[in-house]
């Protein structure tokens, strides 16, 4: 699909630095909205609702298209809606651009008034229903090139192309990995309709959104294998809670569990090998680990509370999971080598469905605070607490891979679901009302290879 | 004010059910579930196709089947509409799935029921929207272990009352506030 043929440059902390310099004041005015950039799938759209209090300018223009006919489409377009729904930058409106350079030569640097330049061209490949796709990068204030990019794209794989730019210029100019080519599951919800549940997959700005399956019964609890290839779910189909395994480019399915009782919050270890899961079957919930390949469980919490919602620490070696044998749900550590249990929570009276950010070093959760649910983030070590989001109602939190946003999932007035985004800093926050139903259970896929 | 609510809840309770009417045992879908009297002869037809067989291999005249047939029925839908009556939804407090003491006098209706025409039920616990979906789950299986318990200690076999959790995923009443809470938080009894 996409493949790098040059790569030149090196990453220039001395600007990630000054990108997070910039972040310094929380803003709470509403910054940006944007407006209706949605597919023909009529699926989620992106509001920004708050960005940093000084977002870099970056000056997108136009790629020049050296082919016949029209391109599907506008590149440079997408990646300046993908750098801005980071919250961190500003594109140049394009009828303030002065000038519109494809590459290097062309470029006067005295024209342009942004922190960076993006300039790029597509042109038939030399193989069969290829582009090759030339990207350039410019630091306008210290007039030097930082990047030079050639790669190839499918024809159908355009979108997919401009979201690997923008994944690129983003961790040039941050440091840190983008997640523009990353995807999104989640349940969407269709009342009225003969198949309503529908576990839906798309972009993670919204667009292709596609049906991976649909039901007459409850769809829950989304998760991804570490793989990207995989997904777990329970689904009600039978009339009753079964787990389920499905892989994507096949469509393949295997119920994996369909115990009586509760069948429940699949997990995905590290390392692909097991799942973590939640069971009843022995009379209370509690969570058990299942062995993949031969399918054998073994059961990890042992309490006459509810046990639930299992996350792993990237390590693989525990699991933090809720439970109320405290008298409220609060969120526990349990070793798996020692079975140690130790209670992770203890501000506020409940927090629950907890995610481990990618470096193991913070968990987020669902945190009640004077009755209202909000999205909240601990670091492990200190134990200090933030909350992130206002909203009511806000619930399972997805961590995007780079662990610099999540997302998770909302009401808005008259009780519509939606899914929401913000930054672990709370600084950045995006919202992905969809056009119809109710969405919920975002789960944020890993990196695909 | 927390008892004319449950007073409100319960009277919406009978109401729906009565409308509902006794909802089939192959579909739990609650948009499936309506038309009144179609609903309460539909619950009796399972009955009915029970003792078929006996026609078939019966002497008696086929007048005399039928009418034993008939009163059978009459007397089921007698039965059935009596528990309509009493209703087939009980309802919990937040985070609670202890029994109500509402919920005791309906169960003991259904407990009566039971022991009397046998036959396995399904206990349905739901959840409202606040508080995460999985924990949910497991507190609607809590609620419908609450329900299973209770009649179990009535004197109907536990073998016969099976539970199912749907946690928050099929409320009553879509959106917020308590008047809709309060009514997705329950257990139905479903034959």
């Amino acid at each position: 699909m996409i493949g790098i043929a040059l790569f030149q440059g090196n990453l220039i902390h001395q600007i990630a630095r000054r990108v997070t310099a910039l972040n310094v004041r929380v803003l709470l005015s509403l910054l940006l909205w944007f407006g209706n950039i949605s597919s023909s799938y009529a699926g989620l759209m992106i509001e920004i609702t708050q960005g940093v209090d000084n977002p870099v300018s970056v000056a997108v223009v136009p790629f020049a298209w050296q082919g016949y006919g029209l391109l599907k489409e506008d590149v440079a377009a997408i990646i300046a809606a993908d750098l801005e729904r980071s919250g961190q930058f500003k594109a140049l409106p394009r009828e303030d651009m002065l000038a519109h350079p494809h590459k290097q030569a062309d470029v006067h640097f005295s024209e342009w008034r942004t922190d960076y330049l993006l300039v790029g061209q597509v042109k038939p490949g030399t193989g069969n229903g290829q582009y090759e796709i030339k990207v350039e990068l410019f630091d306008v204030f210290n007039r030097k090139r930082l990047a030079h990019e050639v790669m190839l794209s499918g024809i159908g794989q355009l979108r997919r192309a401009a979201h690997h730019i923008s994944d690129l210029v983003y961790e040039k100019l941050t440091g840190y990995k983008g997640v523009f080519s990353t995807r999104l599951l989640y349940v969407s919800v269709m009342k009225g309709e003969k198949e309503p549940y529908r576990l839906n997959l798309s972009d993670v700005d919204g667009h292709g959104e596609m049906s991976v399956f649909r039901s007459a019964e409850p769809i829950m609890s989304p998760v991804w294998a570490p793989n990207g290839e995989e997904i777990a779910y329970v689904s009600f189909e039978t009339k009753r809670p079964a787990i389920y395994r499905h892989t994507l480019a096949t469509g393949k399915r295997e119920k994996l569990t369909g115990f009586p009782g509760l069948n429940s919050s699949p997990a995905w270890s590290p390392d692909g090998q097991s799942m973590a899961m939640v069971l009843s079957k022995d009379g209370n919930p509690e969570v058990y680990v299942m062995n993949l390949k031969n399918k054998r469980l073994r059961r990890i919490t042992n309490h006459f509370s509810i046990d639930t919602e299992p996350s792993w620490m990237p390590d693989g070696k525990s699991i933090i999971f809720t439970s109320s044998r405290g008298g409220k749900p609060q969120i526990y550590q349990v070793n798996l080598a020692s079975n140690w249990i130790e209670r992770l929570t203890f501000e506020g009276e409940y927090n629950a469905r907890s995610r481990v950010l990618p470096d193991g070093k913070g968990i987020v959760f669902v945190h009640r605070r004077d009755g209202v649910y909000h999205i909240a983030t601990q670091e492990v070590n200190s134990g200090e607490l933030r909350v992130l989001t206002e909203t009511e109602l806000d619930e399972s939190p997805s961590v995007a891979p780079n662990g610099s946003i999540l997302m998770y999932a909302t009401q808005v007035r008259g009780g519509q679901g939606i899914l929401g985004a913000v930054s672990l800093d709370g600084k950045v926050k995006y919202r992905l009302p969809s056009g119809k139903g109710d969405v919920r259970e975002p789960a944020w896929s890993p990196y695909f290879q | 004010m927390e008892i004319v609510s449950l007073k409100k809840a319960l009277l919406v309770a009978f109401i729906v059910t009565f409308i509902g009417g006794c909802s089939t045992t192959d579909t739990e879908n609650e948009s499936s579930v309506s038309g009144g009297g179609a609903g309460a002869n539909e619950g009796t037809s399972t009955t009915t196709v029970a003792i078929d067989p006996n026609d078939n291999i019966s002497s008696r005249s086929i007048s005399e089947a039928e009418q034993a047939r008939l009163e059978a029925q009459a007397r089921e839908a007698e039965a059935m509409a009596r528990l309509e009556a009493m209703g087939r939804i009980v309802y919990f407090e937040f985070d609670k799935s202890t029994l109500l003491p509402e919920a005791r006098a309906i169960l003991n209706a259904h407990a009566e029921r039971l022991k009397s025409t046998g036959g396995r039920i399904v206990l349905e616990g739901h959840a409202d929207e606040r508080g995460t979906r999985e924990y949910n789950l497991a507190l609607g299986e809590r609620r419908a272990q609450s329900v299973q318990s209770y009649l179990a200690i009535q004197g109907v076999p536990r073998s016969r009352l099976e539970t199912v959790s749907y946690g928050e995923e099929k409320p009553l009443e879509y959106g917020p506030g308590e008047a809709r809470w309060s009514k997705n938080r329950r257990v139905e009894i479903r034959y």
